[in-house]
């Protein structure tokens, strides 16, 4: 069961990377003003609620 | 060389988005903290007045080590009859049967004497408590006395209480905190905790019944986290505004719908609601375990009289009332309209010479397939009278404005339930049941309210129903039990006092 949890936790967080790789990347690539700022923000949130504080 | 800012030009991209990168992950990580040390943060009570505090694990073993792991403060009466003894000789003496030829001494003519008589015990007689415990340590093997005054020597060490009752007392639980987002009814259980002084019978206090519910707030609400309130030295005491349900750190996710024990079927979030909840279970989600330990701490401790404090919104139908479990319909009534202290006849002039009036407080009847919540399960499955509180809270309405500190409070008011109040009064609508009023007030509706029903039960005589099913428990109502005489409870302020000092007034200091 534990065996179980712990590559649970890894494919979490390893999602949770991509995820947050991704919206990095595009941050880079876009090139207006307004889809950075949201692409940040958005940024944020997923790294708040990844961490379960909401 | 002009500067020229084209999020084209490969260098000032990165630049840029590197500057917005590096604020958003700023502000991610202020915000992450500052709501981390939110969630650890423990509300200070002030303890010092109470004799013994048990845990929420004690009655449901699988939350020791969780954040529910909630505080129960009791507090004894004054005049209680104990069983003492020296440390030493307290695992000789745990049944009444073991005090047959035991050296008991006593307080002549003390009423506790006169308990431990009519238990079939033989008592040495003393002539003051002093002597009675100086007997303990010349030979004698326990003492009768009056919990008051035991209690130095039980706080020091030097006696112990023997867990032998020789006259049963009243007991009451004031359970403040199973919505962290409705004040009022935490800060009545501290009211309770922080001043009274109970001469007979047992206070018991929750002060915060969903814990878990506090390490987070309303979501989607944009709540104020913290309010403090000013003390009568001008000290602050801080209190935390969290959430209506269970953090989803201790249970997630939500099933697609949420089927109660009972077979009722409510909506997903309903789940994490503790009121939603009861009877529990040791083994069940979360929530349920929390709910168990409240239903089973009544059962073991075999409290007599329950009170659970909530509020409402003003536009929520269910507000300024007592909700009760039918058994105790005869207390809810008289409480209401019998007592001539009750909400509805009250009047009184603040320091500023403002006339208040008490408003009428509505008796509901708990309906039998509503499941889930303290006025229904806890009544079916203890053996407590039990009853529900409702007052007006605009910090939980959706009329409201910005949600401000003075929003939980309401020491200054909000603008739109203003307009609605107005709107109400001058076109005759109905868009508020109550009008939102300030914290004080709503915590002497409270408090006013648990001692009309203190003095309701106390009034009508009420014996205890000893049985163990609600089938049986109904079919016995009124018809005698063990007599457990008054519950009484001093010390608490006025409905009055709230209104002209504020309910901060009547918090102690912190050390």
């Amino acid at each position: 069961m534990m065996h179980f949890y712990n590559v649970l936790t890894v494919l979490y967080v390893a999602f949770a990377v991509i995820i947050a790789g991704f919206i990095v990347v595009n941050l880079f690539k876009s090139k207006k003003v307004t889809d950075k700022i949201i692409g940040a923000l958005a940024l944020g949130m997923f790294l708040l609620r990844i961490f379960f504080i909401k | 060389m002009k500067f020229k800012f084209d999020l084209k030009d490969k260098k000032t991209n990165i630049i840029f988005t590197s500057i917005i990168l590096a604020l958003a992950i700023a502000i991610t990580a202020i915000t992450g903290v500052q709501f981390r040390q939110f969630s650890k943060f423990q509300t200070q009570f002030y303890t010092q007045d109470v004799d013994e505090v048990l845990h929420f694990s004690q009655f449901s073993p699988k939350l020791k080590g969780t954040v529910g792991d909630s505080e129960i403060y009791v507090k004894y009466g004054n005049q209680n009859t104990v069983l003492v003894a020296k440390p030493d000789k307290v695992s000789a003496y745990q049944t009444i049967e073991s005090l047959k030829g035991a050296n008991i001494v006593g307080i002549d003519g003390s009423t506790q004497l006169a308990a431990a008589i009519n238990s079939g015990l033989t008592v040495e007689t003393k002539p003051s408590s002093h002597q009675a415990i100086l007997a303990l340590d010349s030979g004698a093997d326990v003492a009768v006395l009056s919990y008051g005054e035991a209690r130095q020597g039980i706080n020091s060490g030097a006696i112990k209480v023997l867990p032998i009752e020789v006259e049963k007392v009243p007991s009451i639980l004031v359970m403040g905190g199973t919505h962290p987002n409705e004040p009022s009814g935490q800060m009545t259980a501290i009211m309770f905790l922080e001043n009274a002084v109970v001469e007979r019978g047992i206070l018991y206090v929750m002060t915060e019944v969903n814990k878990s519910a506090y390490t987070h707030s309303q979501p989607q609400e944009a709540t104020t986290w913290y309010y403090d309130l000013e003390t009568k030295s001008g000290g602050t005491r801080t209190f935390k505004f969290g959430s209506r349900a269970t953090n989803t750190n201790e249970q997630w996710p939500n099933p697609d719908v949420y089927v109660h024990s009972s077979g009722q079927s409510l909506s997903s979030s309903e789940v994490r609601n503790i009121n939603r909840a009861y009877p529990g279970s040791p083994t069940g989600n979360y929530t349920e375990r929390v709910a168990f330990a409240v239903a089973e701490f009544i059962r073991q401790k075999d409290v007599t009289i329950v009170v659970d404090l909530h509020e409402a919104s003003p536009e929520y139908i269910t507000i300024n009332a007592i909700i009760y479990h039918q058994d105790s319909d005869g207390i809810a009534g008289q409480a209401v309209s019998g007592l001539s202290g009750s909400m509805e006849s009250y009047t009184a002039e603040t320091k500023n010479g403002v006339e208040i009036d008490g408003v009428e407080i509505t008796p509901q009847e708990s309906p039998k397939t509503m499941h889930g919540l303290t006025h229904r399960e806890l009544g079916d499955y203890t053996n407590a009278y039990v009853f529900l509180l409702e007052t007006s809270n605009a910090s939980q309405g959706k009329y409201r404005g910005a949600f401000t500190e003075s929003l939980i409070t309401y020491y200054k008011t909000d603008k739109f339930y203003e307009f609605a109040a107005s709107v109400d009064q001058n076109k005759g609508t109905q868009l508020l049941y109550a009008r939102p009023v300030s914290l004080d007030e709503r915590v002497a509706r409270h408090a006013l309210t648990i001692e009309c029903i203190i003095n309701a039960y106390n009034k009508k005589g009420v014996s205890r129903k000893v049985v163990q099913t609600a089938e049986s428990r109904q079919d016995q109502v009124g018809k005698g039990g063990d007599p457990l005489g008054k519950l009484i409870i001093n010390n608490m302020p006025e409905y009055v006092d709230y209104i002209d000092n504020g309910v901060g007034y009547y918090l102690k200091d912190l050390a």
